[in-house]
């Protein structure tokens, strides 16, 4: 469903992204890691047309989607949360959502219904009223989360949304994603929390210094030499 | 403050205060005031789609007013045509050029849009000044009145004037309040919070941009048409100049932005307060009026950025999460 | 050819007095990240103190540049600390809408003192003139823009060579840095904002013995200078000098071979042709997050 192909891009110097190939088919969930400056954020901003590519292309349902913008990829139907969370902070939690749905509906009264039920669904219904801004900042996470899911996308990308929360709160959003998943949509997932990764991810994907290192099941990954030298070998397993 | 299911009543009084008022009060004076907060308030309405709705701050608006306006007296002027059609073609010719110059600039963050709409606003005006046969110039044109005319719509009193800009006042007012209950308004409310948030969702910022600024040069021309049939004369300096703009910002931000009655309210506060300055010390201290708004716009800006408007709200009841999109 | 020759000088002269107030601009966005509306005013400002204090103590405008200076100075800081400093963490709008509150404020303030007749000063030299190689080169013209010259070597030797300048150029490429080299920020966003306002009123300073003086002059000269600083580059105060001087040329060759009341409009026409096919080159620089 969506290719990416030898995508590269450099920052003045630097190989954010170094020639990455990746594929994700429908209700699959990857788990991209990889350390600090890996390159994991830009490869994000590249999938969902950010920042433009140097080299490479993205093709969703064999349509090449390369640097056409943000808007436009959104609507193809690949999404994100941002890692320095991005809510609409002047907007109650309900608008928040409301926007994503309105990217597929034009009636706002149509939206709010689907709207009120995504809150539920995400467990934000008794925070709806409140102003983003005055959220925490783990809700307003979620509530980006829930507002990239009301766009009804076909991939949805997670950039380090967990980060923060209880086991507990934890478990309950694996179980969101794998629920979401199930019903079709697929999830690129970056987090830091490796058992977290390793429970969810049908797939995963090493990034280390812009380069894809490994990619394979969670098992393969553990046990790759090559990863253990470069990354789970630094005591990052908490 | 809005037009909330559970409270229409003050709302419809008013209305029907507004259109009762005249009958019982027959001052000529005080009804040319009200006409003016009328038209000066549908500018505001206009500014607040685009600065207030779209955070989009424009500092160029009197040249829509005087799009508006010249198309009305051109129109009327040359190939006697009737203000009804002139405001028309007015319109149309305000939003082609609010398309020109939005989807150039934009485009760009920060205080580009605003440079650029002074700048358009200038370019209008030595435009204006310059094709003197077609203009007038700087003497601007004046429309004859022959006594009562209905095709040009000069009446003996200005009864018909104050029943017209009342109309245009709610058609503005219903305007602003329906692009911010709209997806448009939605999406004007994403970007104004975060631009690649709003993106993420799918929202096209220029276009969502543009139509914010095609709006607001709509109603603003309308009012500009209003005020040459109504003042039955028109000159660049009054209308198309950096003066005018501002005082069509000063009202909307004193008013009250993103809110229902914020420009109406603002409108109400310094048009009389002009009219008063303009009477009592404009011929010994010309700059009086401004000065004072100056120093209230830069008070409001410090102490109440939510304008005057929301000292109202927060006095009235808690407000429900419901109205935060119009507010905020 | 002599009247072309004549109408570039002209135009470089007067570009010296754009570079001036339109550094000023582009070092309070580098430092505060501000736009500062106000800018022509405080040039306006500037020209009316020198008309007044020229008047008044019966000195030369030029020689008054040092005192005019350390006046704005000292303004500067205290509209910054007392105004501007408050809205900082703010939305830009916010700053916007004060700077453009204080530009009615000051316009309408002289509207207020002096009226809105256009007053001159009568310097003796004001019609006398220099005639190199067939062009003509006005007294108050040429000093006008050697003060201009001179203040922003002097500008460019202070941002270079001393300690408060580099640390001012380092904020305004990243406002981090300077933290980091153990400058006070906020006494930094002062300073910047008072050296930016006190080059827009020296500017204006160096205007009185060949322009009118009157409450709304400060309108185009703003403009312009934000146009020069566009066209420069945001910070970019190299860029903004090249981009002064060509635009007092566009506006002395559109006054000449166009038709004199069209030469603001060829000014901005360039503006918007540039925003159109080189909006690259705003936003080179700076502010791409
Ligand atoms: N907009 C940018 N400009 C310049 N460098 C950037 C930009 N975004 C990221 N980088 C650099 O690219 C590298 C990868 O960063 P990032 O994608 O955020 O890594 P990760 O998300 O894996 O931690 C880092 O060295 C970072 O400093
Ligand atoms: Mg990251």
């Amino acid at each position: 469903m969506l290719q990416i192909n030898n995508v590269s891009k450099t920052f003045g110097g630097l190989k954010a992204v170094n020639d990455v190939s990746m594929e994700m088919r429908p209700q699959e969930i990857i788990g991209l890691i990889g350390p600090n400056g890996a390159g994991k954020t830009t490869l994000t901003n590249l999938i969902c047309g950010f920042h433009s590519v140097d080299q490479g292309h993205i093709i969703l349902n064999d349509q090449d989607i390369t640097n056409k913008g943000a808007d436009f990829t959104s609507k193809q139907g690949l999404t994100r949360t941002f890692q320095v969370e991005k809510s609409f902070k002047d907007l109650t939690a309900l608008d928040n959502i409301i926007i994503g749905v309105l990217m597929h509906e034009q009636n706002v009264n149509v939206a709010k219904e689907k709207a009120e039920a995504i809150a539920n669904k995400f467990d934000l219904y008794k925070q709806k009223t409140v102003l983003a801004r005055n959220l925490t900042i783990q809700s307003r996470k979620l509530l980006e989360f829930a507002r990239a899911y009301a766009t009804n996308p076909k991939v949805i990308i997670l950039d380090e949304v967990m980060a923060g929360l209880t086991s507990k709160e934890i478990d309950e959003q694996l179980e969101l994603i794998q629920e979401i998943a199930s019903e079709g949509t697929a999830f690129l997932v970056i987090e830091h929390i490796m058992h977290v990764i390793m429970s969810i991810s049908q797939r995963i994907i090493v990034l280390q210094e812009g380069k894809k290192i490994a990619e394979g099941t969670p098992q393969d990954i553990s046990s790759d030499p090559v990863v253990i030298e470069a990354y789970l070998g630094k005591g990052d397993e908490a | 403050m809005t037009f909330s299911k559970n409270k229409p009543l003050i709302p419809l009084l008013l209305l029907a205060l507004a259109i009762v008022m005249p009958l019982i009060f027959k001052h000529p004076y005080l009804m040319r005031v009200v006409i003016m907060i009328f038209y000066f308030g549908v500018t505001a309405y206009g500014w607040d789609v685009i600065g207030g709705y779209a955070g989009q701050v424009s500092v160029g608006q009197g040249m829509f007013f005087a799009v508006g306006a010249y198309s009305v007296a051109l129109g009327y002027l040359v190939s006697n045509l009737t203000p009804v059609v002139g405001a028309l073609i007015g319109v149309i010719i305000a939003m082609l050029l609010a398309l020109g110059i939005g989807s150039v600039v934009l485009r760009l963050r920060g205080p580009y849009f605003t440079l650029s709409t002074i700048a358009a606003c200038e370019v209008v005006r030595i435009l204006l000044l310059h094709f003197k046969e077609a203009t007038g110039g700087p003497e601007g044109l004046v429309i004859p009145y022959n006594g009562y005319n209905l095709y040009a719509l000069h009446f003996a009193n200005d009864l018909p004037y104050y029943y017209i800009a009342l109309g245009l006042l709610l058609v503005a007012m219903y305007t602003c309040y329906r692009v911010s209950r709209s997806k448009l308004g939605y999406q004007l409310a994403a970007i104004r919070n975060d631009e690649d948030a709003a993106k993420s969702v799918g929202i096209n910022l220029m276009k969502s941009k543009v139509k914010a600024f095609m709006i607001s040069a709509a109603i603003t021309s309308l009012a500009g048409a209003f005020y040459v049939t109504y003042d039955h004369y028109i000159d660049p300096f009054s209308t198309c100049s950096n003066e005018m703009s501002v005082k069509i910002l000063l009202i909307a931000v004193l008013g009250g932005r993103r809110s229902l009655w914020g420009p109406l309210i603002g409108s109400l506060l310094i048009i009389p307060l002009m009219e008063l300055t303009n009477a009592y010390l404009a011929s010994v201290r010309p700059g009086a009026a401004m000065l004072i708004y100056a120093m209230v716009l830069v008070a409001v800006v410090l102490y109440a950025p939510d304008g005057i408007a929301s000292v109202f709200k927060s006095a009235g009841k808690e407000q429900k999460g419901d109205d935060k999109l119009a507010a905020n | 050819m002599g009247t072309f020759f004549q109408t570039i000088t002209n135009g470089i002269l007067i570009g010296g007095v754009y570079a001036v107030v339109a550094t000023g601009l582009t070092l309070i966005f580098g430092v505060l990240n501000v736009a500062n509306f106000a800018q022509g005013e405080f040039m306006m400002l500037g020209m009316y103190v020198t008309l007044f204090l020229s008047r008044g103590l019966g000195v030369d405008p030029y020689l008054l540049t040092f005192l005019v200076a350390v006046i704005f100075i000292a303004f500067g800081y205290l509209v910054e600390k007392f105004l501007i400093h408050q809205t900082l963490s703010k939305p830009h709008e916010t700053q916007m809408l004060l700077t453009l509150g204080l530009a009615i404020f000051f316009r309408s303030l002289m509207m207020v003192i002096c009226g809105p007749n256009y007053q001159s000063l009568a310097v003796p030299y004001r019609l006398k003139s220099l005639l190199i190689g067939g062009v003509l080169l006005s007294y108050p013209r040429l000093l006008s823009f050697l003060v201009a010259v001179v203040l922003i070597i002097l500008l460019w030797l202070f941002l270079n060579y001393t300690e408060l300048g580099r640390a001012i150029r380092a904020s305004s490429q990243n406002s981090k840095a300077a933290t980091l080299m153990g400058i006070n920020s906020n006494w930094m966003y002062g300073i910047a904002f008072s050296i930016g306002i006190m080059l827009a009123a020296v500017g204006g300073l160096t205007l009185v013995p060949f322009y009118y003086v009157f409450p709304d002059v400060g309108v185009y000269f703003g403009l312009i200078a934000f146009v020069v600083v566009v066209l420069g580059g945001l910070g970019d105060v190299l860029g903004a000098i090249v981009s002064a001087l060509l635009i007092g040329i566009i506006e002395s060759v559109t006054a000449q071979y166009v038709a004199l009341d069209l030469s603001h409009l060829g000014v901005f026409l360039v503006f918007i042709l540039v925003l159109v096919f080189r909006p690259q080159g705003l936003l080179r620089g700076r502010r791409s997050s």
